[in-house]
């Protein structure tokens, strides 16, 4: 397991943030101008972006419900870059998805005021977590497009991802992906496999059934 | 002597066959072919009395007859009619039948019905006898000898064959005679067959029928009897030797050539068959050769298993190999991947580092804490952190650990570029002994359907042997070729030997004979014949009128006087000589009105009353129609004339 990059996480959620939150159309009190809703949306995110396989096997599922070539195509390209192997972040199952505890991470961003977390509270105890994004994030992402070429995959991905998630909420997501066999085979607390072959099959076998429609 | 000459005959014919006389002699005995070399002397025979008498019925004289003609002598009689057919002819069947015991065509049935009682006397040199029919029919009657005080029954006969039998016993042993077997007919398997020749043959040459095709005798040329009758007549030496060798030669030479015809035949009918067999044997050697035995069948498939063991102990070898490649493969993969995600990691996070590097904290991010610009010109002063107050690390090289884990990465994907190719190079042998392993399977399995070919294979292996064995069978010969063998060169040693003995004597008498002939004929008015040849062969050469010309080619009248000519020539040459067995007998039957002109006739009757003074010993019966010379040449005693239109009896 390669060794880990706080940073580099900071950049890769900052992109989930940036592009998976909702534009905030009242002002707030706060400044920020969009929020993420729930821990298990930006979960949800991650675990798309750290597992392209996954991903790949979800795009191919959009590729075979609309019919839509360029699903089909972006789960080929994924393959293809060998981005499975090169970017894949292993995360450990636990209960009903994909965990890892992004505290660390968000401390970073938190003491940078790019993000603030926020709870519902119902009682003492906080319910659902919402990050509330502020505009120096949306600053930073531009910045680093522009400054960090090499980083810009993050923020593609990222596109990708909530282009894939369409809207879903943050559970629906969890489900979809837990239903996904590989996924909810492993065992609880266990490293949730790859499963580049299967997918890297079933484009072939997609790509030869409509290369002969 | 005989003694001595017998031995000499077999010892001369045992040289000429090179055989033993020992087996000379046994195979001649076989045959009945003894020594005859005593030259015969003549004996005498003289008619003295006949009586016939009998009741004709169914003519226009029918009644009790009694024709009684005794007191027979030497010299010329004559039975005379003035017309036809008024029973000349029957006198002499008569006597031929009382003397032969068997009656000839001649004698008509009707005749032969009305007889009831015969006699005939007859002197055997100066003997008397007589056969006396005591019934005609059936037949029955004794032979007797008279002599001055006693009569002696020579024979009693009951029926024809013990007539016969009597009569040709009695004539063949008084005159000394040997029976004649000829060949007649072709081969045995052509209806040839031995005819053998007694008394009624011999007894030919003391008759002239009306048959004047034969020089001697009444029996046709083609019954080969005119030539042994000569010899037996002219009664040379070792003549019935010679008959009866001839004889046996012949036969023997049909046998030859019908086991001969046989054999070819046969030997014909097997080449065939061997042909046949022997066309089958190379139609089914050729088939059963193409047709692949089984023990090729299973030394093929041996070999195939023991190529496919060998093929198979490699592809286990090979598949480890494989296998351990494929392990290898992953392994450097799996390294490779590590690198490049570590390197991509390092890269991302010194972008990312370098990213919020630039961003002071603004807050604790534990208590969201305002960060103070004392702490951060604080930080700035001692490199601890404004937030937390631990020392900062320097920066580190990023570029020199981008260098190191791109170095990995490059060392890593050569890893695993190196043990992707092993791993091809080891897939392609499996795959070319896979495939070899598949080509043996199915080689292995098609040997193993042509196996359930064996026994067709093992049936055309049968087939072959049965043909070699029946073609074998059919090449041995039952009846090898048939060599004459030892028995057919004594016989023709005999019959050249014998021949040579006989032609000696034969030769001169014949020359006397022939001459003899000229001088009767001559009597007998063929003024114009000058010369005749006899040959051995019976064949008499005439010349006439200065031609040439033979007996055959004679007219009837001539026939009849040369036939004459030739029985008084060789009686006359026997006299002389004292040889010969011509018992002095000739009874003449007349000839038709048409095919002997009157004066050839008369001039032989008129011949004959002057030579028949010449002979010790000739009685010459002739009968014929009446007329000048007949009956101014015989004396009224000597002749029965039935005149007008009587009958002689």
């Amino acid at each position: 397991m390669p060794a880990r990059s706080p940073y580099r996480d900071a950049v890769r959620l900052l992109h989930i943030l940036v592009t998976g939150a909702e534009p905030l159309t009242l002002p707030h009190v706060s400044g920020a101008l969009g929020i993420l809703r729930g821990e298990v949306k930006l979960h949800a995110y991650d675990f798309w972006i750290r597992n392209p396989d996954y991903l790949a096997e979800e795009l191919l599922d959009l590729y075979v419900a609309t019919g839509a070539r360029r699903y089909l195509d972006q789960a080929e390209a994924i393959l293809a870059s060998e981005e499975p192997d090169i970017r894949r972040l292993p995360m450990i199952r636990f209960r009903f998805g994909a965990y890892e505890r992004l505290d660390d991470t968000l401390a970073l961003l938190k003491s940078r005021d790019l993000v603030r977390v926020t709870g519902n509270k119902s009682g003492v105890r906080v319910d659902e977590w919402d990050f509330l994004v502020m505009p120096r994030a949306y600053d930073l992402a531009a910045g680093i497009e522009v400054d960090f070429p090499v980083l810009s995959w993050y923020r593609e991905r990222a596109a990708l991802v909530h282009e894939v998630a369409g809207g879903r909420s943050g559970s629906a997501l969890k489900n979809r992906q837990y239903q996904q066999a590989d996924y909810a085979e492993t065992e609880l607390g266990g490293v949730i496999p790859s499963i580049t072959p299967r997918v890297s099959a079933r484009v072939r076998e997609l790509k030869g059934r409509s290369g002969s429609v | 002597m005989s003694r001595k000459a017998n031995q000499d005959w077999i010892e001369a014919i045992a040289e000429k066959a090179g055989a033993a006389p020992a087996e000379v002699l046994k195979n001649l005995s076989a045959r009945g072919i003894h020594a005859s070399p005593v030259a015969a002397s003549p004996r005498h025979l003289l008619i003295r009395h006949l009586w016939f008498s009998g009741v004709k019925t169914g003519v226009p004289d029918p009644g009790a007859f009694n024709f009684d003609w005794p007191d027979l002598g030497r010299g010329l009689w004559a039975m005379v009619t003035d017309r036809n057919l008024r029973g000349k002819s029957s006198v002499i069947e008569v006597v031929k039948w009382l003397l032969r015991g068997r009656p000839s065509d001649g004698l008509q049935a009707d005749v032969r019905s009305w007889l009831q009682q015969c006699r005939l006397r007859f002197a055997l040199d100066n003997v008397d006898h007589e056969v006396r029919l005591e019934s005609a029919s059936p037949v029955s009657g004794r032979l007797v000898r008279i002599l001055p005080q006693e009569e002696v029954t020579l024979g009693a006969f009951d029926g024809e064959t013990a007539f016969e039998e009597v009569m040709s016993d009695f004539f063949l042993r008084e005159f000394a005679l040997d029976t004649v077997a000829r060949w007649m007919g072709g081969a045995e398997d052509e209806g040839g067959r031995p005819v053998l020749h007694g008394w009624p043959s011999l007894s030919g040459a003391m008759f002239i029928g009306t048959n004047y095709s034969a020089l001697l005798g009444d029996m046709p040329p083609d019954s080969g009897m005119t030539t042994p009758l000569m010899q037996m007549y002219l009664g040379l030496p070792w003549v019935s030797t010679l008959t009866a060798a001839t004889t046996a030669e012949q036969g023997a030479k049909r046998d030859h050539e019908a086991r001969e015809r046989t054999r070819v035949a046969g030997a014909a009918g097997r080449q065939r068959r061997r042909d046949e067999i022997h066309a089958e044997l190379l139609r089914k050697r050729a088939e059963r050769d193409a047709t692949p035995s089984d023990e090729q069948v299973r030394a093929q498939i041996a070999a195939k298993q023991a190529e496919l063991g060998a093929a198979s102990s490699e592809e286990l070898g090979l598949r480890r190999r494989v296998d351990r490649a494929e392990e290898a493969v992953r392994m450097a993969e799996d390294a490779h991947s590590a690198d490049r995600r570590e390197l991509q990691t390092h890269i991302d996070s010194a972008a990312a580092g370098a990213v919020f590097r630039v961003l002071d904290p603004s807050c604790c991010p534990r208590c969201d804490t305002a960060i103070t610009d004392d702490r951060r010109k604080r930080e700035q002063v001692t490199h601890h952190c404004s937030v937390c107050g631990e020392p900062m690390e320097e920066e580190s090289d990023e570029e020199s650990i981008r260098a190191a884990l791109e170095a990995r990465a490059k060392a890593s994907k050569s890893a695993r570029d190196k043990a992707s190719q092993m791993q091809g190079e080891e897939q392609t042998k499996l795959d070319a002994v896979q495939q070899r392993i598949d080509v043996l399977r199915r080689t292995i399995s098609a040997l193993s359907i042509r196996l359930a070919d064996y026994d067709a294979w093992r049936r055309l292996d049968v087939e072959v042997a049965q043909l070699e064995a029946r073609l074998q069978e059919a090449a041995f010969d039952p009846e090898p070729k048939s060599v004459e063998g030892p028995v057919a060169a004594v016989l023709k040693a005999t019959v050249d030997e014998i021949r040579k003995r006989v032609q000696v004597l034969q030769h001169e008498i014949l020359d006397e004979v022939s001459q003899e002939i000229v001088r009767y004929a001559t009597r007998f008015g063929m003024s114009n014949l000058s010369s005749a040849v006899l040959k051995g062969n019976t064949h008499l050469h005439l010349t006439k009128g200065g031609s040439r010309t033979a007996f055959g080619k004679c007219t009837p009248g001539e026939k009849l006087r040369l036939k004459v000519a030739a029985v008084l020539a060789m009686i006359r040459v026997a006299e002389r000589r004292h040889v010969g067995r011509h018992p002095g007998l000739l009874m003449i039957d007349s000839p038709g009105a048409q095919e002997v002109a009157r004066e050839d006739l008369d001039q032989l009757i008129g011949g004959l009353e002057e030579v028949s003074k010449e002979f010790s010993h000739l009685q010459v019966f002739i009968a014929a129609r009446s007329s000048e010379a007949v009956l101014s040449h015989v004396p009224s005693q000597r002749m029965r004339y039935a005149k007008g239109d009587a009958f002689l009896w």
